[in-house]
């Protein structure tokens, strides 16, 4: 269903509701439905930079499930380092 | 030693929306210490992710706007008589502006892209989109298009599978419903269909190829 089909099918139920609040709904909807049923898993890939260790993540990224590096799975850290380095 | 077991001395943790990759130090009196990564190498993410937004890109282009003639150093106020849909902070760039003259390209306004500001009505300003010293522009008529719209257009559709599409549309049925007194039982009954698919997308979620689904048998000790 394309974007503009659901927002026909909400205004059918609500004709007052401007256009960009029906779509602030099916944005609120989208991400709480994506949120409960992690439903969409997808890889993300970057290059390392030498002496950085920190890395931006994606806004829509929920939770990162593992991690291959040079195409190797390394573990999660538990805990963290004691000495911190914010570079 | 191996490329698999010096990868492999890599870590990974996750703290304040970012990821720290680091080595664990070859120092063998440096226990439990970590360097940064000393070579640039790719990393791949294996995540769960939430959908693109929904964005307006159907009625964004906007012909026919206007200008006026600011005195030199002034902004420039457009005005799109049959209405635009930018909102402050979008970013649009200009095309296709001629001055009332006709046929003379309007050099200095084609090709600007800026955000905009001050939307008030059919009217909008530019940041930093000035009339030029000595540069005098004719009052002229053109187009803008938002240029930072990503997302899921007026003629795409989610990446969720389809069959859960409809569960979007209800949760936006029941906050329509939940802002009037009078629609709380109809919101209800929207609320529970979306309840129901947020239930069948979790089995879809962990289903495998096989079709089955990933359960954890509980064990006695």
């Amino acid at each position: 269903m394309t974007q503009k089909q659901m927002l026909e099918r909400v205004r059918g139920h609500h004709p007052q509701a401007p256009e960009a609040l029906i779509r602030v709904w099916l944005n609120l909807g989208l991400d709480s439905f994506c949120r409960q049923t992690k439903i969409l898993k997808t890889v993300y890939t970057f290059p390392t930079v030498k002496d950085q260790r920190w890395y931006a993540l994606d806004d829509k990224i929920l939770e990162v499930h593992s991690v291959d590096y040079k195409g190797y799975t390394i573990p999660r850290l538990l805990g963290r380092p004691e000495l911190r380095d914010l570079s | 030693m191996s490329e698999k077991s010096e990868a492999q001395k890599h870590r990974y943790w996750v703290e304040r929306d970012s990821i720290a990759i680091v080595k664990k130090s070859d120092s063998p009196s440096a226990n439990k210490t970590y360097d940064s990564p000393l070579s640039v190498e790719t990393v791949n993410l294996l995540v769960v992710k939430l959908d693109e937004d929904f964005v307006d890109t159907g009625s964004v282009i906007t012909t026919g706007i206007t200008c006026d003639v600011p005195a030199a150093g002034e902004q420039f106020t457009f005005t799109a008589s049959g209405g635009h849909s930018f909102l402050d902070g979008m970013d649009v760039t200009l095309s296709g502006w001629i001055d009332d003259v006709g046929e003379t390209a309007v050099a200095d306004l084609n090709g600007i892209t800026s955000q905009v500001e001050n939307v008030a009505g059919n009217g909008f300003k530019l940041e930093g989109v000035n009339q030029n010293d000595g540069a005098t522009i004719l009052a002229s008529t053109g187009d803008a298009t938002p240029t930072n719209l990503t997302g899921i257009g007026i003629t795409e559709s989610p990446a969720i599978p389809s069959e859960f599409h409809e569960a979007i549309v209800d949760y936006a049925i029941m906050k329509g419903y939940e802002m009037k007194p009078e629609g709380l039982p109809s919101a209800q009954y929207f609320k529970t269909n979306f309840r129901e698919q947020v239930s069948e997308g979790k089995k879809f979620s962990t289903k495998n190829r096989r079709g089955t689904t990933s359960t954890i048998i509980p064990q006695d000790f």
